[in-house]
């Protein structure tokens, strides 16, 4: 095994029994169990890891959590497990991990589009907007694909994830996130002086006597956290660690990732309900902004802490501290112990408290002006602040070091506190913001809130160490975005933090701005002389860190992404190699083709046959409602344009239905079953929505009426037969019944029991022609089905799908609510106004009198004829008097179906236009791609207008 | 996701309702309204910043339509009403 030449012989949490093998950019290196990968690279003195996003310069680890903005890998590259733009400071080492950079190429040492630094000074602020303007054929030619190849970081595999992910829904009492000094100790005193039932802190009418739910959350892997504590905690609390709450929604409503890692579950999303929140999220360290301060070697001062510390590894030999408040001195003592030679602490403040306390130097008022290096930190170059702390000595000193250490303050972990809609202000003295206002019942403790363990009161307030005016001074590692480019943005006219933000793209990077947002809101308070609370923050979004969409799916993948409904009769129709047709949720028979037969030759087929012989359709989907009560017909009176209380009972009636402003929204037969007992069908689509604006008129409106409405869709299968042959085909069925049209007249109704199973059978058509519907018990819908396939063999039944239902009643002229219709349609305007009732009242009548509603020139229902019958339009067409008009050209109106019809061999159309049947017989044009297609308006009536074939005997 | 108290169910999760918009009182006699009244009924919502009265149906549960407070701003939610009692109170 290769040595870790930077692994301490002892310390940290890992476990060194357990050593682990991985590749990095295909080199195979060791590291122990408990490493990250940034750690394990470390120990193996890595630091440069990836190019930067737009001028490829190196990029190494500068922070040891979810803050990460310089080492960002992939994962698996190629496989099934293939993880894009991922930090290396969250990845956990596991024996066979294959980790690459991103955005190098070919390697990230020599790196052939880090010559883009060369003209980096081209890659302004606002590049974007300005540079790929024109011409404008340029862009999808050139400007696209360049920027497309050069930008991004990791690839996203197209590959299957095959990890498994789940989810879990759970309610809380409380949820405490972040199990540091402040979480810990919340909990801990929580237990001590609350009684584990008492609800009533949570809600004062609580009569509940359960144990009260708690919740700890840590993102961390218990490893690297207070273990003995937790565990102890665990015993009466609920504890999650490697787990993110990364949103925070309306209603204390929490999201969170919990890294599973075992072998059956990758990740588990939790969605959690919380009466109270508690949010110890700790704070973020920043960078310091000056010339090179993006190189590999400089890492926040904490990180280099927690790396000697949790991993045992030293992250360089030679070091220097630069700081701006006291936290970092405690980092510098931890490193020296660990035998890092420590050779200086650069202060930025007048003096410090350290003086005199230890051996390292310590340079006050001082800065470090630049760093030097190509792929490393070598040198840095410091010097001392004049006296008006604007300027500094031309006199500078030269430090050689492979580590810098930086502070520059901290940033408290808001986003939570943010998302649930608290607001923040500018807390000049610990300069950061704090929480201040709560929307929802959250509480912000410990470093989150401002609340430090250490004294920041001294901190110094300079947001960046200007010398000269130098491009490569960085404020956001991963988006490449630079002071100058602050300043040029506030130039401007970037005046507020989201404008900046959008124009820069300074914190839209994968750490969405952990670090690098309130160095940016410093410098451009600076810049544009205004106090940093009124340049503001931008608003905190969901998601906290990165998620995996394959997380956020959970299950819900393939057959389990969306319910599928089938009718009873579904596997007959697969047997029959229907094609089927999402309506909804639900599948639908399309169309049965045989073999070798296009969707149109099986139309063909399937039309004439009902319209020469017999065919039979699986109608199950139409929804179903069963309407009780002694208030019915009352109560259909007013939901449908037309009366129904006065129907006799076995008769069935078609009803349209509109809402209050006159619209048509959904159409159906009814029929009377007993006094007060009605059977109401609604459209496949609309089923839903009738039920609800049923029960909505009798909740609110009229609730002392008793009426009951019950879905019973999934209860029956309906089976549609239709055509000159049906009555010998119903007659074979139902052996015993007579179906001439003395005994069982058109638009009736009769239950008929068959071997015990009662059918209800409706004399209606939606063809056209001699026509029944069976309402059958679903239970035994595919056995009726089948009886009546075998009943019509004699006449060569046909099994016939959705298409050619619209294409028999679109040569019919039927409506089809939806297709027809579109919310903007009246009864009057489909020329129905002999199922407008004028006697009573019901809902949508009032609209009518509405002079929209009433005026002549509304689009109107027609039926159209291309002048060649071969041309079938397509629908949606618009139809225009003038081909040739100056454009804008006025639209007469648009095509609402569009068929071949085989009965009357050329194609059909329906089209609603302006003033409709005033127009017959006149020319149209619809311009389609290119050609122009002559059609007549016609009678939307195409076939059998006198409607006799439907009475036949 | 909200949590929203059906007044017949209890505490529920937001995807099991479906929304009913403004609860807005309907004329008594729309006959007696002008065109303009009439339009303002159908057509105009408050769009309210603040506490609002909306109507909720729980269709995915006991398919009752009832009433809610809630904030516009917060999502806070104050009161659930059964549907009769609701419109009750508006007349």
């Amino acid at each position: 095994m290769i040595k870790q030449k930077f692994r301490q012989t002892a310390g940290g949490v890992i476990n060194r029994e357990k050593s682990i093998s991985f590749t990095f950019n295909n080199k195979r290196l060791y590291g122990y169990d408990g490493d990250t990968l940034a750690s394990a690279l470390l120990a193996n003195g890595i630091h440069l890891v990836s190019r930067s996003f737009k001028t490829h310069r190196a990029r190494g680890i500068m922070s040891a959590g979810t803050e990460e903005a310089g080492a960002i890998v992939q994962i698996s590259k190629n496989t099934p497990k293939s993880q894009p733009n991922m930090r290396a400071t969250e990845v956990l080492i596991y024996d066979g991990l294959a980790a690459q950079s991103v955005n190098a190429w070919p390697s990230v040492k020599f790196d052939i589009a880090s010559i883009n630094k060369l003209f980096s000074k081209y890659l302004f602020a606002g590049f974007y907007y300005k540079t790929f303007m024109w011409p404008k054929s340029f862009w999808k030619l050139l400007y696209e694909p360049m920027i497309r190849q050069m930008g991004g970081l990791g690839k996203c595999d197209i590959i299957n994830d095959d990890r498994e992910y789940e989810r879990n829904n759970d309610f809380f009492d409380l949820v405490i996130i972040g199990a540091g000094k402040a979480g810990l100790e919340y909990a801990e005193q929580f237990l001590r002086t609350h009684k584990t039932k008492d609800h009533s802190i949570f809600d004062k009418q609580s009569t509940n006597d359960t144990t009260l739910k708690i919740l700890l959350v840590d993102e961390n892997p218990l490893l690297y956290l207070n273990k003995e504590r937790i565990q102890k905690l665990g015993k009466e609390i609920n504890v999650l660690t490697h787990t993110t709450v990364f949103g925070y929604y309306d209603n204390n409503y929490l999201c969170a990732v919990e890294h599973v890692n075992s072998s059956k579950i990758d990740q588990r999303i939790w969605h959690i309900t919380a009466k109270q929140v508690v949010l110890a999220t700790g704070a973020i360290e920043r960078p310091f902004v000056f010339k090179n301060n993006d190189l590999p070697g400089i890492m926040l001062a904490n990180s280099v802490q927690t790396y000697i510390s949790r991993f045992g590894v030293r992250c360089g030999k030679d070091a220097v501290v630069f700081t701006n408040n006291d936290s970092a001195y405690q980092v510098a003592f931890d490193m020296k112990a660990a035998g890092i030679n420590v050779k200086a602490i650069i202060d930025i403040r007048k003096t410090s408290p350290f003086e005199g306390r230890t051996d390292i130097p310590i340079f006050t008022q001082s800065v470090i002006l630049e760093a030097q290096g190509k792929n490393h930190i070598k040198s840095v170059t410091v010097s001392q602040i004049k006296s008006d702390e604007q300027s500094v000595y031309r006199v500078k000193q030269i430090i050689s070091c492979d580590l810098l250490a930086v502070s520059s303050g901290w940033t408290p972990s808001v986003h939570l506190h943010s998302q649930a809609g608290g607001k923040l202000s500018f807390d000049d003295d610990k300069a950061c913001f704090v929480p201040t206002t709560t929307e929802q019942n959250n509480v912000s403790i410990g470093a989150c809130n401002g609340d430090f363990s250490f004294d920041i009161s001294s901190i110094s307030k300079k947001w960046e160490i200007e010398n000269g005016i130098g491009k490569s001074s960085y404020v956001d590692f991963l988006e490449d975005v630079s002071a100058l480019d602050i300043r040029i943005a506030a130039k401007e006219g970037m005046s507020s933090v989201e404008l900046l933000k959008r124009y820069t793209t300074v914190g839209m990077g994968v750490d969405q701005g952990k670090t690098s947002n309130v160095n940016a809101i410093g410098i451009l308070a600076n810049a544009l002389d205004k106090p940093i609370d009124l340049v503001g923050t931008t608003r905190f979004r969901a998601p906290y860190t990165c998620v995996n969409f394959g997380a956020l799916a959970g299950k819900e993948l393939g057959d389990l992404l969306d319910p599928v409904r089938t009718t009873p009769i579904h596997d007959w129709h697969v047997d029959h190699g229907a094609v089927f047709e999402d309506v909804g949720q639900w599948k639908r028979p399309w169309y049965f083709p045989r073999t070798h037969e296009s969707m149109q030759e099986t139309l063909n087929r399937e039309c004439l046959a009902v319209r020469t012989s017999v065919g039979m359709m699986d109608a199950s989907t139409l929804g179903k409602i069963d309407i009780q009560g002694k208030d019915s017909g009352k109560f259909l009176d007013l939901i449908y344009t037309n009366m129904f209380s006065s129907l006799k009972v076995g008769s069935v009636k078609y009803g349209l239905m509109c809402h209050e402003d006159g619209m048509i929204f959904d159409d159906g037969v009814t029929a009377k079953i007993a006094e007060n007992h009605y059977y109401m069908t609604t459209t496949t689509g609309g089923a839903a929505n009738v039920l609800d604006w049923m029960e909505y008129w009798l909740q609110t409106e009229y609730p002392d009426w008793e009426v009951y409405l019950t879905s019973i869709t999934e209860q029956y299968c309906a089976i549609a037969v239709s055509g000159p042959h049906v009555k010998k085909v119903m007659k074979h069925v139902f052996p015993e019944e007579s179906f001439s049209n003395e005994s069982f007249t058109f638009m009736t109704s009769k239950d008929i029991l068959l071997n015990g199973i009662n059918i209800r059978v409706l004399r209606i058509s939606f063809t056209g022609e001699l026509a029944f519907e069976l309402h059958v018990p679903s239970y035994h819908g595919k056995e009726i089905w089948e009886q009546v396939y075998q009943a019509g063999k004699p006449y060569a039944i046909t099994p016939y799908g959705t298409e050619t239902m619209h294409i028999l009643r679109a040569e019919k002229g039927f409506i089809i609510a939806g297709q027809e219709t579109d919310g903007s349609v009246t009864p009057l305007d489909l020329d129905m106004n002999w199922i407008v009732s004028k006697k009573k009242d019901f809902l949508g009548k009032r609209s009518f009198l509405r002079k929209d509603t009433s005026r002549k020139n509304r689009k109107k229902l027609v039926g159209i004829i291309t002048k060649d019958p071969k041309v079938v339009l397509p629908e949606g067409a618009q139809l225009v008097k003038d081909p040739h008009g100056s454009i804008p050209v006025n639209m007469e109106g648009h095509v609402t179906s569009s068929y071949y019809s085989a009965t009357l061999k050329r194609s059909i159309a329906l089209a609603l236009i302006n003033g409709g049947l005033e127009n017959k017989g006149k020319t149209l044009y619809a311009p389609i791609e290119g050609s122009i297609i002559p059609v007549e308006v016609t009678s939307p009536v195409f076939y059998d207008p006198k409607g006799d074939r439907q009475h036949a005997e | 996701m909200l949590i929203i108290k059906c007044p017949y169910c209890g505490d529920r999760e937001e995807t099991e309702f479906s929304y009913g918009g403004e609860n807005k009182k309907r004329p008594a006699d729309p006959y007696s309204l002008s065109d303009k009244e009439w339009a303002e009924y159908l057509f105009f919502k408050k769009n309210t910043v603040g506490w609002h009265n909306e109507l909720w149906n729980h269709s995915h549960g006991c398919r009752r339509w009832f009433s809610i407070e809630r904030h516009t701003v917060t999502n806070e939610i104050k009161q659930s009403t059964p549907s009769q009692l609701s419109m009750e109170e508006n007349i």
